[in-house]
């Protein structure tokens, strides 16, 4: 029991880390587009404000379990492979950009309209306004939407058994549920619960520390 | 220094989901003011006046719809974006809420306008500390804005706003905030560093006294348009800009300066 538990510990720790890095890289820049775009801000484009969010609400609204079977093509075509922890990486990503993108926007509006004047009254460029000023002043806020995020796919990462990727969520319902192992069961909700403890501790530590 | 012509500015309305169309705004409807170099002039006004526009057409903050903001022998408003840029590096400005990032020092925040223009970092630290100790916050280089007073917060802002060595410097109510001992000492800053520095400074306010105390010209903004503007020495008691300034009497001092005299507003008792 011991070994399978650890296993199952590794590949939602493998799952978890990849696609909430994939998903850094990929919701924070949508989600300053999300802001820059909107009205009255940075580089006003409504017409790409209008398309990104409905991206991003499509992406929102789909159930995990679905999204996770509907992408299969994409999947192979990214990580060679439709099953194990790594197919499950691809669906993971594509479910968090969207939340994370949405919870970057909100930190983002966060931040006084006066320092986003005051950095074109300096004669910073757009840019320059969004990596001197934007990202550094909503920090915390970033950080305590990451340590969210990564909650959240730890909580996703239990469907992607679905696709053979193993990790807690997975060994809790097929060896522990369906095989009638309930110690097992228990050993994965204790392990899921230290594992969000420690994270969002961690997070709120992170957070506190860039607070000024 | 700065001369706007036939300056325009109208905030159109956005059709809302419900109800009727509110009406467009006309901030600013046709303004022509001239600032010489080395002055400080004031803009009073009653609120609503489009004092806050004016102040942002200089830097083009506000884009005006017509007219011409011509600023150190340059028309702003003909300049490409980057050119602009360029431009505004000529023009510090300072806000009623100092508007100073929360989360960097001191130094940090007088640093980033010459982090923009890519000094280095030693040169950044170094001119960023001269300009903290020449208004008077040698030992505050590394609080955060959060263990600053009102006062202190606005020396960092100035510091700021002068790291790059601008010719002009706009004030947008600086002294709103602030009590009426601190307000003082700031406004005595600006001045000395006017005059140390050969600073052009356009101010606007809501306040009287502030013209009173600083300024060697004023005007004042109505409805959009420049009703009257005049150096202080010049002014007449019985004109609307005196009245708004509550100048009863004035008179230039010997040395010919532009200090001038003032009845104080009575002080009101709610005894």
């Amino acid at each position: 029991m011991r070994e399978a538990l650890e296993l199952a510990t590794w590949e939602t720790l493998y799952m978890v880390g990849w696609s909430a890095l994939w998903t850094v890289v990929l919701g924070l820049p949508l989600g300053v587009l999300l802001v820059v775009t909107s009205r009255g801000h940075l580089a006003t484009v409504p017409a790409l404000n209008a398309v990104l969010g409905a991206i991003v609400n499509i992406g929102r609204s789909l159930p995990f379990i679905i999204l996770l079977v509907a992408v299969v093509p994409l999947t192979r075509t990214l990580a060679g492979t439709s099953i194990g922890p790594n197919a499950a990486i691809v669906p993971l990503t594509i479910a968090a950009v969207p939340f994370f993108a949405r919870i970057v926007e909100t930190s983002l509006r966060e931040v006084d309209a006066g320092l986003l004047e005051t950095g074109q009254a300096l004669g910073a460029s757009r840019l320059q306004i969004i990596r001197k000023i934007l990202l550094p002043e909503a920090l915390p806020g970033l950080v305590a939407g990451i340590t969210i995020t990564v909650v959240a796919l730890i909580s996703y990462s239990a469907m992607a058994g679905v696709v053979g990727a193993g990790g807690l969520g997975d060994l809790a319902v097929r060896r522990g549920y369906q095989g009638y192992e309930t110690d097992i069961t228990v050993a994965c909700v204790i392990a899921l619960v230290a594992l969000v403890q420690a994270l969002q501790s961690l997070g709120d530590f992170l957070a506190r520390r860039l607070t000024h | 220094m700065i001369t706007l012509s036939d300056v325009h500015k109208t905030f159109r309305a956005r059709r809302p989901l419900f109800g009727a169309k509110k009406p467009d705004v006309h901030a600013l409807n046709g303004v022509d003011l001239h600032v010489q170099p080395g002055e400080i002039y004031g803009v009073v006004g009653p609120s609503g006046a489009g004092k806050s526009t004016l102040l942002r057409s200089i830097n083009l903050l506000e884009r005006p719809d017509r007219g011409s903001v011509i600023v150190n022998d340059q028309d702003l408003t003909t300049l490409s974006a980057t050119k602009l840029r360029h431009a505004r590096h000529d023009i510090g400005m300072i806000f009623q809420h100092f508007n100073l990032l929360a989360r960097s020092t001191a130094i940090e925040n007088v640093a980033l306008p010459l982090q923009l223009q890519g000094l280095s970092k030693t040169q950044r630290r170094q001119r960023a500390a001269a300009l903290l100790e020449r208004v008077g916050l040698a030992d505050k280089l590394d609080a955060y804005p959060a263990q600053l007073s009102g006062g202190q917060k606005q020396r960092v802002a100035i510091a700021r706003a002068l790291a790059v060595q601008p010719k002009v410097l706009l004030s947008d109510e600086a002294t709103s905030a602030l009590d009426s001992e601190t307000a003082d000492e700031v406004l005595a800053l600006i001045r000395q560093l006017r005059d140390d520095f050969g600073l052009t400074v356009l101010l606007i306010t809501h306040d009287p006294y502030v013209v009173r105390s600083i300024c060697d010209s004023a005007a004042l903004l109505q409805d959009g348009r420049i009703a009257q503007a005049a150096a202080l020495t010049e002014l007449t008691p019985d004109s609307p800009l005196a009245r708004r300034l509550k100048i009863a009497t004035l008179a230039s001092e010997t040395t010919g300066s532009t200090r001038h005299r003032f009845v104080d507003v009575p002080e009101v008792s709610y005894a």
